[in-house]
């Protein structure tokens, strides 16, 4: 490794001198960040806070990320859950105990060894507390330490997905124990991960290089994290070289950064999708022909190139082509004639009027909003586009106060991440009011089938049932985009968006 | 102190009043019944509305505005982090604005409807309606990008590295001052005309006054009055916090505060932003008004 550095550094050097052929080089170093072999990345924005089982924030967990480790984690390429502070796992016969074994050469930021105390200490925290993630502790009656390398979680029912929910991101952190009393986790952060929390104030978030890191110390000193909101802003700082990273690419400018030899740009698809949902209690939307003539009238692709320029793929069903779990299942094809024909069927009065929600906190879904609209009305139906700041978004939405709404679904592991609360009959987030005894009863059975395959089919067949009654009605998969210098290596890029520099290398 | 506590008063229902619930947004999309009840009870939102306020009016009589639904962290804390920075480009936009306003003001009422004098109409037109974030975005594209002279954003505390935060100053005081400047002009320019118009500027000019004399002593004075009026209100108006251009150029000011406190119903930090700005406002008319005395006598009696 050593050996090639010189000729790296050369190749940077003719870079370096290219980028400043424009004017002069400014000094870029006086943000407080570290020394030349600290990473500096422009996240979009401010982490609320750094308490890994109290926050929701994205931006929290890009930083906490690098800070903290989970029992399993996703593999980065096909997400499917792979050893990390757990060494290996193994389920009952019966499917209602999982015994995990762990690693015993790990130590904690503070210098405490980790061990089995530390996973119970943490899972019961979520779980007494009630915070942010007890929902997924939900079939969990116990975590107990057999010896301080053994960790046995004992379930309600079989749950095939619990490596995903105890590790799917950092929200389910490990932490000492006794943390929560000891320190204040909302400023500090007592990790087992690559590097550890320096200081954060209102323009930058800094991590150091944890020596001692049990998958070995990173090659970069640390990393900085920089508040860019302005995407603009963020690409001229990654130009200039201010900045080494971004994920703040807007979709319309990824055509022109192909081409820029200064940016290394990265578009793949990620595990969000994005949908559109109508109220079951409200008329004439409780009315399935109606749902299936505005699915069938609505032109997929035409909504995902106005809304994601391209950086997505229509879908009309929730799960990306490529995972093991999707389906191909795809009955409308954009046709406003029939659209119209299944209207004219229903015998409902035209023209119908539908307010549809969207939020400026997503403004992709503004755009499509509008596309919807424009295509809904040939067929009859008159769409209010209604633009609402997230907050009464979310009131509007948990009191039913719509006629329809379009959101995404971020991060999502499991089937059953995508597909479980929002379809079940009561389910948390099926805010639609969607009931099919049929769904239920495939739902329940796939939410506690052990065998992959079988699995797969319980869920393909509720899909089906799901897209024909227009539960939700999908839309698309959006790519995670994202950019950085050419000469920055060992990144990559992940489909549930989570930013890991543990690998990365600068020249 | 009897306007503070109206002001109180009318800045804790008003918060409250805004639809949308901090619990719901503080535990995103997925989460259960349990932990939205366990949540709503820790930030004490669970308490009735008139206890909620006299615990908050408490703290604030002792200088405690609570702690942020969002961080933990205490208000005072959060504002005192981002006062620096919104200080600095207060003042920095208004010395911009001045610098501008005061020439091109006067120059354009010596010469009313000369070409000089249109050409300031165009200049403050173009100031007052070209919108601020394209102008910041153009600057940044142009001034960082192109030309590679300036940093694209950041603030960098002056006791840290001066250059550094002067480079990094330039941008976001030339697009705010640029907009308050191309105010203040117009002001500046009626004044001055006004002044020149009077009886006592005549008297000047029939005793025999130098022309010099006759304005820096007769004319810009009496235009002076004016000029610190809206002076301080954009002042004012520049300290609560430039959104849009913190948010173009990164810097940590307290408009992007309030705008994070009222996207999350950060209650307690929206009410500590609000209740500093009504502050910043009764203190900047007190000093208008002092100044008022010290440059007309005939005020103070």
């Amino acid at each position: 490794m050593r050996a090639i550095r010189p000729l790296a550094l050369a190749a940077t050097g003719a870079l370096a001198l290219s980028a400043c052929g424009g004017g002069e080089s400014v000094d870029t170093g006086g943000g407080g960040g570290g020394g030349d072999n600290t990473l500096v990345a422009a996240v979009s924005a401010q982490p609320d806070q750094f308490d890994p089982h109290v926050t929701s924030a994205y931006a929290s967990f890009q930083v906490l990320e690098n800070v903290y480790d989970t029992l399993v984690v996703p593999n980065p390429e096909d997400l499917t859950m792979e050893p990390s502070l757990a060494t290996d796992w193994e389920t009952s016969e019966d499917g209602l105990t999982w015994t995990f074994n762990l690693r015993d050469d790990v130590t904690f930021h503070d210098g405490s060894e980790f061990d089995a105390a530390d996973v119970v200490y943490s899972f019961n925290r979520i779980i007494d507390e009630e915070l942010q993630n007890a929902y997924r502790f939900e079939n969990v009656e116990s975590v107990e330490a057999v010896d301080p390398q053994t960790v046995e979680i004992t379930v309600s029912q079989p749950t095939p997905n619990l490596p995903a929910l105890i590790g799917g991101f950092k929200g389910t952190a490990i932490i000492p124990e006794g943390a929560a009393e000891e320190y204040d986790l909302q400023t500090e952060a007592v990790g087992t991960g690559p590097f550890t929390l320096g200081s954060s104030d209102a323009s930058t978030t800094e991590l150091a290089a944890y020596e001692d890191y049990w998958g070995g110390a990173p090659s970069i000193d640390g990393v900085e994290f920089r508040y860019v909101t302005e995407p603009a802003a963020a690409l001229t700082a990654l130009e200039t070289g201010e900045v080494q990273w971004t994920d703040n690419v807007p979709p319309q400018q990824i055509e022109a950064l192909q081409g820029n030899a200064d940016v290394e740009l990265a578009s793949i698809p990620s595990v969000d999708y994005w949908y559109m949902s109508m109220n079951y209690a409200r008329e004439p939307f409780g009315n399935p022909a109606v749902r299936q003539a505005i699915a069938t009238a609505i032109d997929r692709e035409a909504v995902t190139e106005a809304a994601r320029f391209g950086a997505a793929q229509a879908n009309q069903t929730a799960i990306p082509e490529g995972n093991f779990f999707a389906s191909d299942y795809a009955p409308f094809d954009a046709d406003q004639e029939a659209a119209r024909r299944l209207l004219e069927q229903s015998g409902v009065p035209l023209p119908i009027e539908m307010g549809l929600m969207v939020t400026d906190e997503y403004p992709e879904t503004v755009t499509a909003a509008q596309v919807i609209a424009s295509q809904l009305q040939p067929i009859g139906i008159d769409v209010e586009v209604q633009t609402v700041d997230f907050a009464t978004w979310l009131d509007r939405q948990s009191e039913g106060d719509f006629d329809a709404f379009m959101l995404g679904w971020l991060g999502n592991l499991d089937p059953f991440d995508y597909y479980h609360s929002q379809h079940i009959t009561g389910g948390v987030n099926n805010y639609q009011g969607y009931s099919n005894p049929e769904v239920d009863r495939l739902l329940q059975a796939a939410s506690s089938e052990t065998d992959r395959e079988a699995r797969k089919d319980l869920y393909d067949e509720a899909v089906r049932m799901i897209v024909d009654d227009v539960s939700y009605l999908y839309l698309y998969n959006p790519n995670v985009v994202q950019a950085w210098e050419p000469d920055l290596s060992g990144y990559t890029i992940r489909p549930d968006r989570a930013i890991n520099f543990e690998d990365v290398e600068l020249p | 102190m009897v306007v503070l506590a109206g002001v109180s008063v009318v800045v804790f229902a008003l918060v409250h009043l805004v639809p949308g619930d901090p619990v719901r947004l503080a535990l995103g999309t997925r989460f259960s019944q349990e932990s939205y009840d366990a949540l709503r009870e820790r930030s004490g939102l669970d308490q009735p509305l008139i206890e909620q306020f006299f615990t908050w009016l408490g703290g604030a009589v002792t200088g405690d505005l609570g702690v942020s639904f969002r961080s933990g962290d205490t208000v005072t804390s959060l504002i005192a982090e981002r006062l620096p920075a919104t200080l600095t480009l207060a003042f920095a936009s208004i010395l911009v604005a001045l610098l501008i306003a005061i020439p091109l003001g006067t120059v354009s009422a010596l010469r009313p409807r000369s070409v000089v004098d249109r050409v300031a109409t165009v200049i403050s037109q173009f100031g007052i309606s070209v919108p601020d974030f394209w102008m910041g975005i153009v600057l940044i594209l142009v001034f960082a990008g192109t030309l590679g002279w300036l940093p694209s954003g950041g603030y960098v505390p002056l006791s840290e590295d001066p250059l550094a935060w002067l480079q990094r100053l330039i941008m976001p005081a030339v697009v705010t001052g640029v907009v308050s400047g191309s105010v203040i002009t117009r002001f500046v320019r009626s004044s001055v005309l006004e002044a020149l118009g009077s009886d006592h500027v005549r008297t000047a000019q029939a005793k025999g006054l130098a022309t010099r004399q006759v304005f820096t002593w007769h004319v810009l004075r009496n235009a002076l009055l004016p000029l610190v009026t809206v002076t301080g209100v954009q002042l004012a108006y520049l300290l609560s916090g430039v959104v849009v251009v913190e948010i173009v150029f990164s810097w940590p000011g307290l408009g992007q505060l309030a705008l994070q406190a009222v996207q999350a119903r950060d209650y307690p930090v929206l009410q500590g932003a609000i209740l500093l700005f009504a502050v910043v406002f009764l203190v900047i008319n007190l000093v208008v008004d002092l100044l008022y005395t010290a440059i007309d006598p005939r005020i103070r009696r």
